[in-house]
């Protein structure tokens, strides 16, 4: 497998209780790599021009720079970008509903469900292994 | 498992698509009475006033629910009547997406079963606290939801039945503290002791030999009451009680009304509640210098 087709991934929260969660989680597939982590949204940002991720897990209630905040720059500023939110939010409508329509592709609840990010990494990897195929 | 919002649940069910997820809260904004409208049309607040919150909505990017709650314009049955108007004239995600053509009713019917069966277990979470805790709702919620999810987060059970107001040893201890803030609000504190912390950095980890530094096991307590917190505001979303949450300093502190004590399979956890705390400030000052 060639390195295009791994799954880069940038994990964006203030615990690291909860990066290292995502990291174990990540590091079970062979097929994806964390290429980056990011106390809070100003650092996420920075990060993404960094690393360039496929995919950010990106945490919504965090000192500093919020996570909505930053969700609305990174979609606004980097149109096409793969963010999924992993917030103690996610089963409320009104975090849920603002995330998803200022771009998230999906909105995972804490305490994570290891097998919800797994299958949403896959379907990422396979979308990006699509992606290559089809680009000129 | 934790609370969970219906879109989300339909999505991964792969029921629908998020881009029809989007068309459907699209189609619930525009129905959407606005709370800035409704208020001067029920005369709690002047137009002024209206237009005064609804800049600083724009400029500090909070919503104007959060300011109203912030700055007390309005009393507690005043916010609920708004908030109660405004949830009559809203149709729900479900309607939306049936609206839309993107679900069937009879398929509609057949998800918020399923969906209500999943969640029913954290709406059941009934726990009686001590005096007049047992009337405040966010209390409730928190103390009654520390105990369904901690097992989950990082497999340690807690005796529901060790419950008893008792102030925690007056010694330094790993701790965290939260402000939930709204209607109802709620300032609260968790400290536990050192070996639960231990073991809850362990259990979120996933990884049972990890050696945490007190600095792991201070996150560890802060996340923990994080999530805790996040999910009781989800479930009192459903009750209509709207809160939003900040990570207030610790030291910040408030009056302590009442400390619970719990005894889990890791030790001892002790939450410090002030059912009526002070609106923390709204916004600390920052500036965000994006390299182009």
């Amino acid at each position: 497998m060639s390195d295009s087709e791994t799954l880069r991934v940038l994990v964006v929260d203030d615990s690291r209780a909860a990066q290292s969660r995502i990291e174990q989680l990540c590091a079970s597939s062979p097929h994806v790599k964390v290429v980056g982590t990011a106390f809070n949204g100003a650092e996420a940002i920075r990060a993404v021009k960094q690393a360039k991720p496929d995919l950010i897990f990106l945490d919504l209630v965090m000192r500093d720079v919020d996570g909505l905040v930053a969700l609305r720059m990174l979609c606004r500023g980097m149109p096409g970008i793969r963010v999924a939110v992993v917030t103690s939010l996610g089963g409320s409508s009104r975090a849920a509903e603002e995330a998803f329509k200022l771009g998230a592709i999906d909105v995972l609840t804490k305490p994570v469900d290891p097998s919800a990010i797994s299958k949403l990494m896959e379907s990422e990897r396979q979308r990006k292994i699509e992606d290559l195929r089809v680009a000129p | 498992m934790s609370l969970r919002f219906f879109g989300q649940y339909l999505i991964e069910n792969a029921v629908i698509r998020v881009e029809q997820l989007r068309e459907a809260l699209a189609l619930m904004d525009r129905g959407r009475p606005r709370l800035e409208q409704l208020a001067v049309e029920l005369g709690m607040l002047t137009r002024a006033e209206q237009q005064r919150l609804s800049r600083e909505a724009e400029y500090t990017g909070y919503s104007f629910l959060e300011l109203l709650q912030d700055e007390q314009m309005l009393t507690e049955a005043q916010l609920n009547e708004l908030i109660g108007r405004r949830g009559d004239a809203e149709i729900s995600v479900g309607a939306a997406l049936v609206e839309l053509g993107h679900l069937d009713s009879s398929a509609l019917t057949l998800w918020m079963r399923r969906f209500g069966d999943e969640q029913r277990p954290y709406y059941e979470t009934q726990i009686a606290l001590p005096g007049a805790l047992n009337r405040h709702r966010p209390a409730r919620a928190v103390v009654g939801l520390f105990c369904r999810l901690l097992p989950g987060i990082a497999g340690i059970s807690v005796d529901e039945g060790s419950l008893r107001a008792e102030p925690a040893p007056d010694i330094a201890l790993p701790s965290a503290a939260i402000l939930a803030r709204g209607v109802v609000p709620l300032w609260l504190e968790l400290r536990v002791e050192p070996e639960l912390a231990r073991t809850l950095s362990r259990g979120m980890a996933g990884d049972a030999s990890l050696d945490p530094s007190p600095e792991d096991g201070e996150d560890a307590v802060r996340e923990l009451l994080n999530v805790v917190v996040g999910n009781a505001v989800a479930l009192l979303e459903e009750d209509g009680l709207h809160l939003s949450i900040i990570p207030p300093d610790p030291a910040g502190s408030a009056e302590v009304e009442r400390t619970l004590e719990l005894a889990t399979s890791a030790g001892k956890a002790w939450l410090l509640m002030d059912p009526a705390p002070d609106p923390a400030p709204r916004h600390s000052e920052l500036e965000l210098v994006i390299d182009a």
